[in-house]
């Protein structure tokens, strides 16, 4: 059914495909991770900003406060130094064992630093901290917390040296200061200078990864689609040999049915037509010098096996009548199914059977029937009615013997009645509402056309069927035979 | 209601197999068994032969009488089951019964020309 072909088809896709999905998935990966590192070093970039704001501001109020001994602009130098001492706070347990990502990330919040940055500087500190630009890094800001604990130490003092008055220590600190603000400055440089080169570093890293990650892609995606076509061509070539040999085997089916027959006291005419695949139809009409065997049937299932199988009822007949025409009914027919039995279920190891009637005819308008299939029809010419005959039997193909199965009936044609032979698609044609077209209507139709020609009634029955189908689905073969004494050769 | 045992249903087919007695199972088969039915079928019979065989049934009763139609793919697989019991040994053989509907014109020579695949274990009904 379509959806496990469809199935089946993604599944050998995706078979095909995933080393190119893997590819583009991982090159994807690596632009994401790209991406974050970048966004991370710039972080870190903002972040030192922030950390010598602080840093200068904090100078500032220092100096500040030496000169005007204000408290508020000594809170002024606590809440300066608040930022750099934030972000100490998350190196220091950063570079621990058992880092706190919790203080990690309020350190970095003291630090000014925006609350999306923030797991991704964790993120680079945890994963990057010991590869040489981001150690580098450290290391110099390690140093630059230095000063700011210095600074934090210098500021206690001159607090407590200002409500001293102490006017010779305050001037002393005021040069200490300075000092440590010509300490932090290259510090800072160096710093933001580390991770300029280091941001620069990267992004020719994961340009150059990129690039190659790309460069492989292309022969494997060049790869993978020949493939795909090869696998695309292949198929189509297996697919259309395929059809050529169904074509072939359905025009052989053809070539081996009856196209004009010349029985005496008969008027003929059959047709069939076939579904697109080859089926399993069968009817042929041989002549014999007392007069001629019928047979008509039609192989379980379709397909390949199913054509063959007819092929093999049809030359198994053949080959009977030719070497006894004259032989019963019911021990052909055993002949028959002792020979297809060998072959399907023995041979191929298939199960395919065999629905067949067949019926040998005598110059007296006298048949004489054995078999399994569909009810046979008979047009009385005297009541202009039809009649349905059961062919009680078996199905030939599928058991060894089917002689305890096997019996003969008689029926006797007269001038001018029908026998109508035809197979299951005749019957089970659907319409769009999906009714069958059954044998009820196929009797009125004949019924109403019982004094055509055979041919006319014919193409009247398979005109019919083919109004009534939706769509075809079997095999559909007719065989309309008229006993006409005085007729024939 | 006897227990069911076992069902499945397709657009416009539906089968289910229920235990009249421990020893006794019902396959009932309803509305028309097309081509595309054919893929249910060998589910369908093998689990009702393992139930069967589990059981130890002594029959197993096959009520076509509201199946409109079975296509001649789907008699396939029921000569195929049909004939894996006609081969088995005594204990583990049970009996067929098919139920027909006398109303229904293909279920006479059909169920016929099939029982004749196991005619020491299969029965026809018809009502």
């Amino acid at each position: 059914m379509t959806p496990s072909i469809l199935k089946v088809n993604l599944r050998g896709l995706l078979a095909t495909l995933w080393p190119l999905l893997a590819a583009v998935a991982a090159l994807l990966l690596m632009a994401t991770l790209s991406m974050e590192i970048m966004s991370s070093v710039r972080s870190y970039v903002t972040g030192e900003s922030l950390w010598s704001k602080g840093q200068k501001d904090a100078i500032f109020y220092l100096l500040e406060y030496a000169r005007n001994h204000d408290e508020a602009t000594f809170a002024a130098v606590s809440k300066s130094l608040a930022l750099p001492m934030g972000d100490r706070l998350a190196r220091e347990t950063l570079s621990s064992q058992a880092p706190d990502l919790r203080v990690a990330r309020d350190g970095f919040l003291q630090g000014g630093n925006h609350p999306d940055d923030v797991p991704g500087m964790i993120r680079l500190f945890l994963f990057f901290g010991r590869v040489s630009f981001m150690a580098e890094a450290i290391d110099t800001w390690r140093e630059g917390d230095q000063s700011v604990i210095q600074l934090q130490a210098v500021a206690d003092e001159l607090h407590a040296r200002v409500r001293a008055g102490d006017q010779a220590a305050i001037a002393a600190l005021v040069e200490r200061v300075d000092t440590i603000d010509a300490q932090v400055t290259p510090l800072e440089e160096h710093f933001s200078a580390t991770l300029g080169q280091a941001a620069r570093a990267t992004q020719r890293l994961l340009m150059l990864l990129m690039f190659a990650a790309s460069m492989l892609l292309v022969p494997l995606g060049v790869v993978l689609v020949a493939r795909l076509v090869v696998a695309r061509d292949l198929a189509t070539l297996e697919k259309v040999s395929l059809e050529q040999e169904m074509q072939i085997a359905a025009r052989i089916q053809q070539l081996v049915l009856p196209e004009t027959f010349d029985i005496p006291q008969l008027d003929i005419a059959a047709a069939m037509t076939p579904v697109a695949s080859v089926g399993g139809d069968y009817y042929d009409v041989l002549k014999t010098p007392d007069g001629a065997w019928f047979g008509v049937g039609d192989v379980a299932g379709h397909g390949l096996t199913s054509g063959l199988v007819m092929l093999m009822a049809q030359s198994t007949l053949a080959g009977i009548v030719a070497a006894q025409p004259r032989i019963a009914p019911r021990e052909a027919l055993q002949a028959m199914n002792a020979v297809l039995y060998d072959n399907i279920r023995k041979r191929m190891k298939k199960d395919e059977h065999v629905t067949l009637v067949l019926l040998r005819y005598f110059h007296d308008g006298r048949f004489v029937f054995t078999g399994a299939h569909e009810d046979l029809i008979i047009w009385r010419a005297q009541s202009r009615k039809c009649e349905l005959i059961a062919t009680p039997g078996t199905w030939l193909g599928g058991m060894a013997d089917v002689a305890p199965f096997t019996t003969e009936t008689e029926l006797q044609l007269m001038p001018g009645d029908l026998l109508v032979l035809y197979t299951d698609g005749v019957l089970e044609a659907r319409n769009r509402q999906k009714q069958q077209y059954g044998v009820e209507r196929l009797c009125a139709l004949i019924e109403a056309g019982g004094e055509l020609s055979p041919s006319a009634l014919r193409d009247r029955i398979m005109a019919s069927v083919k109004e009534w189908t939706l769509e075809q689905r079997d095999d559909v073969s007719t065989l309309v035979v008229r006993y006409r004494p005085g007729s024939g050769s | 209601m006897n227990p069911v045992i076992f069902s499945t249903q397709a657009p416009d087919f539906n089968a289910s197999l229920t235990a009249r007695e421990p020893s006794d199972l019902v396959l009932t088969l309803i509305g028309s068994a097309e081509n595309d039915v054919r893929e249910l079928l060998p589910t369908v019979l093998s689990t009702t032969d393992d139930a069967a065989r589990s059981r130890q049934a002594t029959r197993v009763e096959v009520d076509f009488r509201q199946l409109e139609f079975m296509s001649s793919s789907c008699f396939k697989e029921f000569v195929a089951w049909l004939s894996k019991i006609k081969t088995r040994a005594d204990p583990e053989q049970y009996r067929v019964i098919l139920h027909s509907s006398k109303d229904i014109r293909w279920q006479r020579a059909s169920l016929f020309a099939l029982s004749c695949f196991a005619a020491n274990v299969v029965e026809i009904q018809t009502e």
